[in-house]
């Protein structure tokens, strides 16, 4: 029964947030100075031409009137065309979306594999009292998640694409464009993450349940692997959604340092352009994915860790 | 401010982490840790830089020679030329008052703005305290760069552009902070005790609440103002922030992106500076946080420590120490 309500509760948050998202996005043409018409239709048109382009664009008709024609096309999968190509969004989002994907993921597993890894290490020296490591840790990811992506981006680009030559400092397309790209993004919150995961197991070794199974010398091994890690892992699932957040907020600035051909590229050139159906669409795209994955993280968290459930959401 | 613990020891006061020393105690704690001093001593150079401005250099930041164009580093120029031949070191000097000024600025009117949301949702009922919640949350979800060239996309591209979209982008999180630390302090015995005596509500809000919240709340901005000067350049290297021919270090970056075979130097120095700057305003934060919370002093102070990532859940309540401000407000990772 419980269930069911918080089911209900963060769906419902989720349909409002998505609808906020939406309006927000049709209003950024209408928020904005300036006549898109004018844009279209050149800027040494004749008034005649501007209002052929404004019927076109069909920026002549009523603002719910064309909030509803917006939202109807949002669901036959039409987000407009665009400005400067005279394509469709859609289809300028298909081309661009994949250097991005693949950065994202590889970022992801990067993190994963070496932040929680990272954070497991430091918990257990910091409990069998290895004061050095502990220090090097707690300045060595502090650091590192003190520093901006793009910043690490400049600085990995300099020692492997210009110093050592290892690999390439421009373009996507083989896989070895995409690593430095994706190590870029992911240091900073693979810091992160190491920091949450060691101060969480720290606590969880504290817990009367590891005591117990302690006193029971249950082998190493499986008292962490059963007891510990389980516990702590909520913690990192609760971070998912931010991790996705910030993995997304880095590909825009990091594609910029590696003129990567992928969304974040496309979305700075349509702001510069003030192409308003290219930037519309990769503002829908990229917050419709980062609110549906922590809604995603919320009902998963529900399910793993039931009294999340009642943190009152 | 009279309440003086001359002999603690760290332990006794820990339930209470609000309990003052005197200004001679704090500016002890903050001058006993290695990281202040340093930082402090960077923030003393970069003010006398911001001081000086582009024009304190003459015209040595802003004249090209066309025919010394992205030279490595030589005798005449430390760290090279950019691609119009310009001094990259004196160039770099120069932008840094418009890296940090503007940023700046932005942070404090976010400051101001957050500041008044969430004061105002904490002392609202729970409908709105809900709604306004999840406002908060979902733009803090969206991380501050998408949030700000949201903005930008909107009011246009350039200095006042950035500067919005910075304030914009950095409210939620003044707003989210302020919210939970006004929520911590009205449960505290005190509050309970001041309503009891009559205290009237524009008593409870200054006497009671603002100055209890005033402390954490100045650190926290100094958190901010890293953030803020290294999303300010990170618009600026999109091309979206400060525009030709104001520049600051961002552009410089972009520029020196672009030239990166020729001269690596043109974009390494800006980054660099960007670097220092913000970790120079954070750690300066952070042992200004642990100068002013007693319960600190006894622990070792070490590099980089209350930076922790992660994020609280808005509804909750946390022990809000000025160094667990600077925790929550820390970094987005």
């Amino acid at each position: 029964m419980k269930w069911r309500m918080f089911l209900r509760a963060r769906l419902a948050r989720l349909a409002y947030v998505l609808t906020a998202i939406t309006v927000l996005t049709f209003l950024m043409v209408h928020l904005a100075p300036g006549d898109p018409a004018r844009l279209v239709a050149g800027m040494d048109a004749d008034d005649n031409a501007v209002e052929v382009a404004r019927q076109n664009l069909g920026l002549d008709r009523s603002l719910p009137a064309q909030f509803v024609s917006y939202v109807g096309g949002l669901f036959r999968g039409d987000l407009g065309t665009s400005f400067a190509t005279r394509q469709p969004v859609t289809a300028e989002i298909a081309q661009k979306i994949g250097p991005t994907m693949e950065l994202a993921l590889i970022g992801m597993v990067l993190i994963l594999l070496v932040g929680i890894p990272l954070g497991l290490l430091g918990a257990v020296s910091t409990r069998k009292g290895g004061r050095t490591f502990e220090v090097l840790f707690s300045s060595g990811t502090g650091a590192m998640a003190a520093i901006p992506q793009y910043l690490v981006a400049t600085f990995l680009a300099f020692l492997f694409a210009v110093t050592w030559q290892i690999f390439p400092v421009a373009g996507a397309g083989a896989i070895s464009a995409a690593i430095l790209p994706a190590v870029a993004i992911a240091v900073r919150p693979a810091a992160a993450i190491a920091r949450l995961v060691r101060v969480r197991t720290l606590e969880v070794l504290e817990t009367p349940y590891v005591r117990t199974a302690r006193s029971k010398r249950l082998p190493a091994w499986k008292l962490y692997g059963w007891h510990v890690f389980p516990n702590a892992i909520t913690t990192m699932l609760a971070m998912g959604g931010v991790l996705f957040a910030s993995l997304i907020g880095g590909a825009v600035i990091v594609e910029q340092v590696f003129a990567r051909p992928g969304l974040g590229t496309a979305l700075v050139n349509g702001v510069l352009l003030g192409d308003y159906p290219v930037v519309q669409g990769i503002v829908l795209l990229l917050g419709f994915s980062v609110v549906l994955v922590n809604a995603l993280v919320d009902i998963l968290l529900g399910v793993v860790d039931p009294r999340t459930m009642e943190a009152g959401r | 401010m009279t309440d003086v613990h001359p002999d603690h020891d760290g332990t006794d006061v820990r339930g209470d982490q609000r309990r003052r020393g005197t200004t001679r105690q704090m500016v002890r704690a903050f001058l006993s840790s290695p990281t202040g001093i340093l930082s402090g001593l960077v923030l003393a150079a970069l003010a006398v830089l911001v001081v000086m401005g582009p024009n304190g250099f003459g015209s040595a930041a802003v004249v090209s020679d066309l025919g010394r164009a992205s030279e490595g580093p030589s005798e005449d120029f430390v760290a090279g030329t950019d691609a119009l031949g310009r001094d990259i070191l004196t160039r770099t000097l120069a932008a840094t008052r418009t890296s940090i000024l503007y940023a700046t600025l932005a942070v404090l009117i976010a400051m101001v703005a957050g500041a008044l949301i969430g004061g105002l949702l904490a002392a609202a009922g729970p409908r709105v305290r809900r709604i306004g919640g999840g406002v908060i949350d979902t733009m803090m979800g969206f991380g501050d760069i998408l949030l700000a060239v949201v903005v930008i996309a909107i009011v246009g591209v350039g200095s006042q552009g950035a500067i919005l979209a910075i304030a914009v982008a950095f409210t939620p999180n003044f707003a989210r902070f302020t919210y939970s630390l006004v929520d911590s302090v009205m449960v505290r015995d005190y509050m309970a005790a001041a309503k009891v005596i009559g205290v009237g509500r524009s008593g409870i809000s200054r006497r009671y609440v603002g100055r209890n919240v005033a402390d954490s709340m100045a650190i926290v901005t100094f958190t901010a103002i890293a953030e803020g000067i290294m999303a300010m350049s990170a618009l600026s290297f999109l091309g979206l922030g400060v525009q030709s021919p104001t520049f600051d270090w961002g552009q410089m970056l972009t520029d020196g992106v672009r030239n990166f075979y020729l001269n690596p130097y043109a974009a390494l120095v800006p980054a660099a500076l960007i670097l220092v700057t913000g970790l120079a305003v954070g750690l300066f934060g952070d042992a200004l946080a642990r100068a002013v919370n007693p319960v600190l002093w006894s622990e070792r102070p070490s590099l980089f420590a209350g930076r922790l990532g992660g994020r609280r859940p808005l509804v909750g309540k946390d022990v809000m120490g000025p160094g667990a401000a600077v925790e929550t407000e820390g970094n987005r990772p």
